[in-house]
Parts: structure tokens; C-alpha cells; sequence
């Protein structure tokens, strides 16, 4: 067992908040995610968190509509959803067919927690859209748990805005039933630290899961985004596609694992992460994990992180562009491509007009 | 279809009398205690007659290593290790007092020879017994190749010394050089691996106890391989080697490290240091074929193989490559590394891994970037068959002063069955702009296909998976040493032979 | 219009080898003239365009290039691109995400303002690209994809060309613009740079065959090894090469 650690002011009001337990035994015990936990090497929540206050929290949602019940929440196995279960309320959201359900969360002050489960029925297509943002100094602890029932589509858009001095810690777990189909798209712009991770289980054969993500870190922002998908059932098919870029001071991360049981057989999974540092000081780091149990499967992952191409600078300012304009150009064509994907034009053209604003912040 | 699965079967089966070099040495040895204590270091020590600094050198690192934990971060599962119920030292009695090969007992040069090693220089130059197709003529026209044998803890005879020597290359066992050399070991030893680098390398630096010397003097290209034969043979007996290869300004060393074991029904420990120093325009080529006892199918016996291996590319315009064909052994811990310190520097590491049975291999490279304009490139070829578990785990660090580096990652797995594993885990990251790092993997099984068409040529279906496979290992085994080359495609095969032919 | 006086540039060691690529060109090109570069692979001929489009890679280390008087060696590709310098890559660069018309519009405006010039109104440039691209047999669907991407060899030269006629520039470097066309694209190709030609207009046609220039005509052919130019003449020079080969010029790597 890890050792005893001094606990922050932060973690301390934080264990004190939680009722007697294993929950508040083991925040006592170990505080915070820190760089010495394997799925938080490149995101130190804890040094993050350490001279936060939790006290007073203000946390709004504001949501399209009220939700079908409050409920006792669910506890997710990861600490950080857990402490969002203990510490949060929980509201449940049954997707009528259709259905575009907003999510809009922001922490205003101190530390927000909250845990929200989405049904989609069977059969049913359903569109969620979350955006969230924190304040300086606050903290937004958000779990999600979706469920997407056999064969029901599910279009999830999720949206984090800058926030300097803020930290956003979301976790998301999806679970797709057999043939369900799920597309995440993520556009993000970092914070003093922000997570976004991603847990799908393939629980059902024959799903189908996108998750695409661009983001743009600005100057002295941290922005990882963790996905974890989990092959349980038979012929599933995965793609990932993720692309990052950090601006100087700036940091993103991306870790992304894949993990096929043994009876899912015939999964085809591909997972694609690509990177470019702006400019001195930047920072990526990734890692793309495979976990694989069983042989008929075709999965496959790339990660390629560096500068923009100096064959295509070149050649654009051959024709006349200065390097800014070259290089601001080929930045967002590069950060583009997963939003491409996005099936809605109005909503695709609005994510790109976001991106193309943070860029042209940048430079 | 029937052909993958008729050869998963055969796989399954595999039995332990595959394994050839299983046979242990009737000799005479002698030990040390059981156990570990500061006098089991002094004991070691006192054998190998080392000076003072040598011993406080290794008690500085046992005290250390009391206070470390084992680490668990590797996909590796095995029973606590007892480490006070092994031996760490062992040596054919009288060893330290062989002064040449005329002294050296007949059991110990038959068991090179048996090996395929043969340690006269005579017998070299002839050939191998037992490489039966090669003519006298054939074996004179091969490369010769020196070599260091080492059996158990201590080295008992290391060829050619006298040619080399000429060349002003050392090749000596290291506790020879710390007698004969000892302001180079001093020196270097520890340099790259600190003592407290990890839980093994410190143990290791407490009782490492024979290995080799290695160092090429400037603008030398040194003129023939230079190889160690590591046989542990001993029951309960764990061995602790420790290899110093320096190449100094502009120099050459091609460095080849065989290792077998006898099979032994309970697990042995082999946890090795291997150091390399390459200087301004030196390159180091280091090849490995390891093939420690596995264990047999059901999991039962195995060495026990944590090491630590690391590069230092000190120099600007140096090159260090490791090449490494990972068959043996039940546990595999080993990250043969490269610091890329000089301006201009490059790293390489060309690695086939195979488990079968129930191996586990938690094996891969890490390519730190610190000078400017240094490259790097990863080769992995994972095969996993039977009940194994195998993961590639590398890291490529750029930092922020290393502009234009370069790395370039290919890992592909291959299972063969849907018994076993195969997992990556690579951590990538970059501190400066002016870098350009691509990664690829894929995991996949061996093509229907493929095997169909090669069948229909004619090919029986181990042929046709081994030629599969060598096809899926090329990159690397081109890269291996001509000689090696054979040896390890031979290797391959059986690794993976079922119980036909 | 055009004057390169003893240049000398080599690799930029920054970028690998420290390796010396041109050894005193010399060459001289008026305005309306079309001057033709031929010469054995591996002679310099790429570099010598890139190191007159201004590419980073390469660093002059003598020598000086005049462009109508100004001496245009130290200023950026972008500003060489405003002065009306063009070059017909040999390998045109793919840059997937960016569409081409979009680019063009851009580098055209570029220029325009670095000129001090009105910039064209979308219409208008909507307008001329529909001409060109006809004059080229250019598809709409062609136009509407990536820079270069997905295009054949053949293709992307055909879309340099086509680039051409959009910018107008003053001056044409074509490197190996030929190679790659079949018969009939070379035929469209060599009519859209005849199109070009004007009294004010120069270009340097860098080629290995005869059968481009037999369409292009041009006032003198120069040979190139090794670095240098070692021969100059007139039309007639082109087919003595195609006929002898560069041999005789292979003392001439020093
Ligand atoms: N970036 C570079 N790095 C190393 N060598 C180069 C580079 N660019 C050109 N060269 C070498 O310079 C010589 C001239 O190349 P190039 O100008 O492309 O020849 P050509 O176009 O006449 O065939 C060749 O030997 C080529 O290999
Ligand atoms: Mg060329």
C-alpha cells in the first residue's frame, strides 16, 4: 500500500467534507491524484488543487430542460467519481427519441461536484451536448455515466472553454449495449489543469464508437485528455482520432488505451493521436496503450507529435503568404480534421469558428 | 482456418525437452552462504581479492538497497521473491586460480562446447562441433569472435586476450580489470547506471559478481566481435553479471551476449547491469540472445530475468545500437536504454521477443534526447503464443534543449492464439518544437492467408509459420550479426515448434 | 531581369550534412526571354530553384542574385513570391486540410497587399479561376480538394501551371515541370506557359527532355554540372544533349 502522504489544506477540508469510510480512508490515506499515479504522470491534480479552497462551492448547471429524477448517485470506481458521488447530487436524464439534451456547467467558486447519468433507450438517437468551464480558484468535479441501449445512436459534443486559474476534472464512462453506436466529438482549450477522461465498455457486441477530440492549449494551459475503452462483446469497431496542439507554455496530453477481452473477437480498433508545439516551452505527452486478449482482432494505434511540415510552410510562402499566415493556416487545417466529422453543419461550422478564434488569439 | 488452428495446438504442447541447453554441469563448486547480509558482500568481495573502495562501493549500495521496494509497475506477476534464500555466489572450485585455458576443467570447456561455444582458439578456428554442415574451409572464412565464459559467478576464460590486446583493445572479465585497470572502472562503473538507478541495479551493484570489461581506445576499430557467454548452472544459485563497455574517441565495438540456463524445477534470479560509454564518434553495437530456461509449460521453474541496460552516448556523433532476440526466460523485466547526450548522437533498439508457455516479457527501450540533432529508432516484433503475456513499454523523452531530434517507433505484436496477450504501452514526450517523433503500432494474428498460399506451395505448416514469422521479424534480423542471424532464426523456430518434427 | 553572379550555396548544416551543392553559377536571364537548364541528376538544378525561391535549407556562401536590380538574397521566400518570383516545384508539396482555392486566394491577396496593390474581390477571383482552369483542363472537382493532395504527378504539375496563371508572376522557374506528363498533358501544359510568355515576363525552364522544349522554344540552353554552368548556346545545344548525353561534362563534378 502507498504510504501515508502530508495532505493539502484542500485534500484535508475535502476528506472532512466526506462522511466516515472508505472513500474518505483512502483520500486520507493518499491524497489526491499526483504525478506518482500511473493515470495522472502528466497531470498533477493535486499540486493543482493544493492552494484551492473548497469551502463555499457554486456550481451551476443550467440544462435544457429539468431532469426525470434526482437519485442517489452512482460511485464509479475511479476516486475522482466517486468523490463526485459523495460529495455531489445526482440527476438522471432519460433521452426521449430525438431528443438534444445542453448541459451547461460552470464552477463559480470553491469545489463543484456532481454526477449526472444519461439514458438513451434502445433504440432510440439522441443528441448530448456539455459545455463546462471553471472559474479562477474553482474547481469543477464532474461524473457523467451514459448509457446507450442496444442499437440507439448516441451524438455526445462536448465543449470546454479556457479557463485560466480554474481546474475541470471530468469522467465520463459510457457503456454501449449491443449495436449501439456512440460519436463523441470534444473541442477543448485547457485550464490550469483539465481532464477529460473518456471510459467506454463495449458491453454488447457490434458497437460502433467514435471519439474524436481537437484541441488548442493556449499559453501556460494544461488540457489531457484520457480515453480508456474496454472490448467486452464480440466485433466491435472503434476509432479514435485526436489532434492537439499546445501553444508555448502550453501542455497537452493524451493518453488512450484500447482493451480487448478474449471473447472480443473480430474487434477492429484504431486510435490516432497527433500533436504539434507551437513554439518553445510547449509540451505534449502521450501514450497510446494496447491491452490485447484475443487474437482475431485488427487494432492499431499512431502517435505522431512535432512541428508543421517545413516542406508545406515553404511552399505556401513560395506562393506568397508570410510564415504567421502560413503557419496559422496549416494549424487549423491540421486541428480541423476531427471536426469534420461532425454531422451537424451549423454546429460543425460554430466549433470551427471557435477553434479558428483561439488560434488567431494565439498568433 | 484448420492450419492457424492445428499450429495453436502444436504450440500449446510445447515441451519442455525443446529446450536444449537444459543439462547441468557435474562439477565441484563452491558458495557462499545462503542469504544476503553485509557479509555475504564482504564474502563476495574478498573472493574476487578487490580493493577497499570496490567494497565500500558495494556496502554503500546493499544499505541502500534495504530501504528500496521491489517494483510492481511492470505486467508481470510472480510469487514473492525470497531473497534470503538464494545463493550469490557460486564457482566451480579453484576458478579464481585458473590462469589459462590448459587450467580450466574438461566438464567446464565440454559444457561451452555442448553449447556451441567452443572456448580453445583452435576448436574456434575450425568451427563448431556440432555445426555439422560447415566445412574447415567454410569456418576459416567466418568472423572470428572472442569470447568471455562466464559459469555462475565467475569468469573462467576469455579468448583471444593476447590478439586484441595488440590491438590495444581490453577484453577481460571485470574482476580482472579492476585489478589490471582499475582508475577505467573506477571511473565508469556506475557512471551510466547509478547505484541506486532501480530495486535490481542496486542489488546487482551490491553482489554483481563476474561479467565483462570492455574498453576500445581511441580511433580503434576493434577487429573481431567481442562476445559473453553467460551459463548459470548452480541450483538456487542467482546470477549477478556486470558488463563495462567503454569505446573511447572515434572507436568501433561490435559486443554479442549469449545466455542459457539448465532447467531447474525452481525459479532462479538473474538481475544483470550492463553499462555502455560511447564517446565523440564511437559507436557501440550490442547484441543479445537470450534464451535463459523458460520454465516448462505449466509454468513451473524459469530464470527469473531483471535487467537493467543502458547506453550512455556521451560523445558527440556517437551510436549505440542495441539488437536484442528475447526467447527464454519466465519472467523478462528489460529496457536496454540510450541517454542521447552528444550533439549528433543516435540510439537504436532492433528487439524480437517471443513467449510461449507461460512466459511473461515486460520488455522495451527508453531514448532520452538531451543533445541537439539526435536520433532515435525503435524496432519491436512481439510474438506471444501458448499462455504468455508480453508488453513492449518504452519511453522517448525529447527535452527542451534537444532541437532537431528525431525518433521513429514501429511495434508490432503478433498472438498466436487466444490464450495469450500482447500490449504496448509507449510514453511519448516533447519539450521543444523543433522535434519530430512517429509512433506506430499494430497487433494482428498470422494471416490465413498467407499461411494458405505458402502451404500451397508446398510448405508444411511449421515451415510455412516460421517463415511467417521470420517475415514478421526481418527488420530486426537483419540487424543481428551474420552469425547471430542464423542462430536466432533457429531460434524462432523452436521457440515456437510444437511438438511435430 | 534575372542575374546570378558566381553563387555558391551548400546544405544548411542545421539540416544534416555540411554539403557543397552549387560552385559559382552564373547565369543571366532578360526579361520576355525563356532560358532553358539541363543536366544530369544529382547536378544542382533543384537546389539552384530552391536557393532563388529562398528556402532555409540552403545557405548561400557567395555569389549574389539580382532580381531587376534588386539584390534579392537576403529577403524571405514570401517577399521573393511579392516581387513576382515563381517556381514550379519539382515535387509540389501535398498540405491535406487546406483547399486549394482558398490558398490561392490568399497568396494572391499576399502578394497583392505586399505591392501595394487592390486586393481581388472573391467574384472576380471565382471568375479567372473558372478561366484557367479550363484553359488546363482543370475539373471543378480538382479545385475543390486539398493542395496537391490526392492528384497524380502528372496532375500536381498540370496545378502548378495552373497556379501560374493565377498569380501572374513576373518571372517562372519550372523545374522538371515535364516530367511525368504524358504526350497530351504536356501539350496543355507547355500551351498554358506559352500563354505566359510576354515581352515583360521571364522564365527558366529546368528539363531533362527535348520534347518540352520543342513547344517552349527557348532563346538559350544552358548546361549544368557539377554545380557551374559549363555550357551556354542556342536551341541546337538541347538536341546535341539529346543526342550525346552529358558525358562529356562528367570532369566537370569538382
Ligand atoms: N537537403 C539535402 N541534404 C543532403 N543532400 C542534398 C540536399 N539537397 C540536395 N542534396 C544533394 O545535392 C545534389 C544536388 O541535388 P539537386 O539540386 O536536387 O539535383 P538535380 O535537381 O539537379 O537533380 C544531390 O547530390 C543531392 O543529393
Ligand atoms: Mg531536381
Amino acid at each position: 500500500m502507498n504510504a501515508l502522504v502530508k495532505l493539502s489544506a484542500f485534500e484535508a477540508a475535502l476528506a472532512e467534507a466526506l462522511p466516515e469510510g472508505d472513500l474518505r480512508a483512502e483520500l486520507s490515506a493518499r491524497g489526491l491524484p499526483h504525478r506518482r499515479v500511473e493515470d495522472w504522470k502528466w497531470s498533477d491534480l493535486r499540486t493543482a488543487l493544493a492552494r484551492f479552497d473548497p469551502a463555499s462551492p457554486a456550481l451551476t448547471l443550467t440544462a435544457s430542460r429539468s431532469p426525470d429524477r434526482t437519485a442517489e448517485p452512482e460511485h464509479g470506481e475511479r476516486l475522482m467519481a466517486r468523490l463526485a458521488g459523495a460529495l455531489g447530487q445526482g440527476e438522471v436524464y432519460e433521452l426521449a427519441p430525438g431528443e438534444r439534451l445542453s448541459l451547461d456547467i460552470r464552477a463559480e467558486a470553491g469545489a463543484g461536484h456532481k454526477v449526472i447519468e444519461v439514458i438513451v433507450p434502445d433504440g432510440a438517437e439522441a443528441a448530448l451536448h456539455e459545455t463546462y468551464q471553471a472559474a479562477p480558484g474553482a474547481l469543477a468535479n464532474i461524473a457523467l455515466v451514459i448509457r446507450v441501449g442496444a442499437g440507439a445512436r448516441l451524438t455526445r459534443l462536448i465543449e470546454q472553454d479556457a479557463s485560466p486559474d480554474g481546474v475541470i476534472v471530468l469522467t465520463g464512462e459510457l457503456e454501449l449495449a449491443q449495436g449501439a453506436r456512440a460519436h463523441q466529438t470534444t473541442l477543448g482549450f485547457g485550464a490550469r489543469l483539465a481532464r477529460l477522461e473518456t471510459r467506454v465498455r463495449h458491453a454488447g457486441g457490434g458497437a460502433h464508437l467514435t471519439l474524436d477530440g481537437a484541441c488548442h492549449v493556449g499559453a501556460g494551459l494544461h488540457l489531457d485528455q484520457t480515453t480508456i475503452v474496454r472490448h467486452e462483446g464480440p466485433d466491435g469497431i472503434t476509432r479514435e482520432l485526436f489532434k492537439s496542439a499546445a501553444a508555448p507554455g502550453g501542455r497537452a496530453v493524451f493518453q488512450g488505451k484500447i482493451h480487448v477481452e478474449r471473447p472480443a473477437q473480430k474487434t477492429d480498433a484504431q486510435m490516432n493521436h497527433r500533436a504539434l508545439l507551437l513554439g518553445e516551452g510547449a509540451e505534449i505527452d502521450a501514450k497510446p496503450e494496447l491491452e490485447i486478449y484475443a487474437d482475431d482482432v485488427v487494432c492499431a494505434h499512431g502517435n505522431a507529435l512535432g512541428a508543421l511540415d517545413a516542406a508545406a510552410l515553404f511552399y505556401m510562402r513560395q506562393r506568397g503568404l508570410d510564415d504567421a499566415r502560413a503557419r496559422a493556416l496549416l494549424t487549423e487545417s491540421f486541428l480541423m480534421e476531427p471536426l469534420d466529422a461532425v454531422a451537424d453543419e451549423a454546429e460543425r461550422e460554430r466549433l470551427k469558428a471557435r477553434l479558428r478564434a483561439s488560434l488567431g488569439a494565439v498568433s | 482456418m484448420p492450419a492457424v488452428k492445428e499450429t495453436i495446438e502444436d504450440v500449446r504442447r510445447l515441451e519442455a525437452d525443446k529446450y536444449k541447453y537444459g543439462f547441468s554441469t557435474e562439477i565441484e563448486q563452491e558458495f557462499a552462504p545462503k542469504g544476503l547480509n553485509e557479509d555475504i558482500v564482504r564474502f563476495i568481495s574478498e573472493k574476487k581479492n578487490e580493493p577497499e573502495w570496490m567494497l565500500e562501493w558495494r556496502l554503500d549500495a546493499f544499505r541502500r538497497w534495504l530501504k528500496m521496494d521491489e517494483p510492481n509497475w511492470a505486467k508481470v506477476g510472480y510469487p514473492p521473491i525470497d531473497y534470503q534464500d538464494a545463493y550469490y555466489y557460486a564457482a566451480p572450485k579453484d576458478a579464481a586460480r585458473y590462469k589459462s585455458l590448459d587450467e580450466v576443467p574438461e566438464e567446464i570447456l565440454e559444457t561451452y562446447k555442448k553449447l556451441g561455444i567452443p572456448l580453445r582458439e583452435a576448436e574456434v578456428l575450425l568451427g563448431v562441433e556440432g555445426a555439422e554442415d560447415v566445412t574447415a574451409a567454410e569456418a576459416r572464412e567466418r568472423p572470428r569472435v572472442a569470447v568471455d565464459a562466464v559459469f555462475d559467478s565467475v569468469s573462467v576464460a576469455t579468448t583471444f586476450k593476447a590478439e586484441l590486446e595488440k590491438a590495444g583493445v581490453i577484453f577481460m572479465s571485470i574482476s580482472e580489470a579492476l585489478h589490471a585497470h582499475p582508475e577505467l572502472v573506477r571511473q565508469y562503473l556506475g557512471s551510466v547506471v547509478p547505484v541506486t538507478d532501480n530495486f535490481f541495479a542496486t542489488l546487482n551493484s551490491a553482489v554483481f559478481s563476474d561479467g565483462s570489461f570492455v574498453y576500445v581506445p581511441p580511433g580503434v576499430r576493434c577487429p573481431m566481435e567481442l562476445s559473453t557467454y553467460f551459463r548459470m548452472n548452480a541450483q538456487g544459485t542467482g546470477q549477478f553479471e556486470r558488463t563495462l563497455i567503454i569505446a573511447d574517441k572515434g572507436a568501433y565495438v561490435s559486443y554479442l551476449e549469449g545466455c542459457t540456463a539448465p532447467m531447474r524445477d525452481e525459479n532462479q534470479l538473474h538481475a544483470a547491469v550492463v553499462e555502455l560509454v560511447a564517446l565523440d564518434d564511437a559507436e557501440i553495437k550490442y547484441s543479445t540472445v537470450q534464451n535463459w530456461w523458460p520454465g516448462d509449460a505449466e509454468g513451473k521453474g524459469g530464470v527469473y530475468n531483471f535487467v537493467t541496460k543502458r547506453a550512455d552516448c556521451r560523445g558527440r556523433n556517437s551510436k549505440v545500437s542495441w539488437t536484442q532476440v528475447e526467447t527464454g526466460s519466465a519472467i523478462t523485466w528489460k529496457y536496454p536504454s540510450c541517454v542521447l547526450r552528444g550533439d549528433n548522437s543516435q540510439g537504436e533498439f532492433y528487439s524480437i521477443a517471443v513467449t510461449n508457455g507461460r512466459q511473461q516479457a515486460d520488455t522495451g527501450t527508453k531514448m532520452i534526447h538531451l543533445g541537439r540533432n539526435t536520433r532515435s529508432r525503435i524496432i519491436a516484433k512481439g510474438i506471444s503464443a501458448g499462455r504468455s503475456d508480453q508488453t513492449y513499454r518504452g519511453l522517448v523523452s525529447v527535452h527542451a534543449k534537444a532541437a532537431g531530434a528525431r525518433n521513429f517507433t514501429q511495434c508490432d505484436s503478433l498472438l498466436i492464439g487466444d490464450q495469450c496477450g500482447a500490449h504496448t504501452v509507449p510514453y511519448i514526450e516533447a519539450k521543444t518544437p523543433h522535434a519530430t517523433l512517429e509512433h506506430e503500432a499494430t497487433t494482428s494474428k498470422l494471416s490465413e492467408d498467407q499461411l494458405f498460399y505458402a502451404r500451397q506451395r508446398g510448405l508444411d505448416e511449421e515451415t510455412a509459420v516460421a517463415l511467417l514469422v521470420n517475415g514478421f521479424c526481418r527488420d530486426v534480423l537483419q540487424e543481428l550479426p551474420m552469425e547471430f542471424a542464423v542462430e536466432a532464426q533457429a531460434l524462432l523456430k523452436v521457440s515456437l515448434e510444437g511438438s511435430v518434427g | 531581369m534575372l542575374e546570378i553572379k558566381n553563387l555558391h550555396a551548400r546544405v544548411n548544416p542545421e539540416e544534416g550534412a555540411d554539403l557543397a551543392i552549387l560552385k559559382g553559377v552564373d547565369l543571366t536571364v532578360p526579361a520576355g526571354e525563356v532560358h532553358a537548364v539541363m543536366g544530369p541528376n544529382g547536378c544542382g538544378k533543384s537546389t539552384l530553384s530552391y536557393v532563388l525561391a529562398g528556402h532555409e535549407g540552403y545557405e548561400t556562401t557567395d555569389g549574389a542574385i539580382r532580381f531587376e536590380g534588386e539584390d534579392i538574397g537576403e529577403l524571405e521566400p514570401e517577399e521573393r513570391a511579392a516581387r513576382g518570383l515563381f517556381l514550379s516545384f519539382q515535387y509540389p508539396v501535398e498540405i491535406p486540410g487546406v483547399p486549394t482555392l482558398t490558398f490561392l486566394k490568399e497568396a494572391a491577396n499576399a502578394q497583392r497587399r505586399a505591392r501595394g496593390e487592390a486586393e481581388i474581390s472573391a467574384p472576380d477571383f471565382m471568375k479567372l479561376a473558372r478561366e484557367n482552369a479550363a484553359k488546363l483542363g482543370i475539373s471543378n472537382d480538382m479545385l475543390k480538394r486539398p493542395v496537391n493532395v490526392g492528384f497524380s504527378g502528372g496532375e500536381k504539375k498540370r496545378m502548378e501551371i495552373f497556379q501560374a496563371l493565377m498569380l501572374a508572376p513576373r518571372f517562372l522557374i519550372l523545374d522538371e515541370t515535364d516530367s511525368g506528363l504524358d504526350i497530351d498533358a504536356l501539350k496543355v501544359v507547355a500551351e498554358g506557359v506559352n500563354a505566359l510568355r510576354n515581352p515583360e515576363r521571364g522564365m527558366l525552364v529546368i528539363t531533362h527532355y527535348q520534347r518540352l522544349l520543342d513547344h517552349l522554344k527557348p532563346d538559350v540552353v544552358h548546361v549544368m554540372a557539377g554545380g557551374r554552368i559549363v555550357e551556354s548556346g542556342g536551341p541546337e545545344l538541347a538536341h546535341k544533349l539529346e543526342a550525346e548525353g552529358y558525358d562529356k561534362y562528367a570532369g566537370e563534378a569538382a
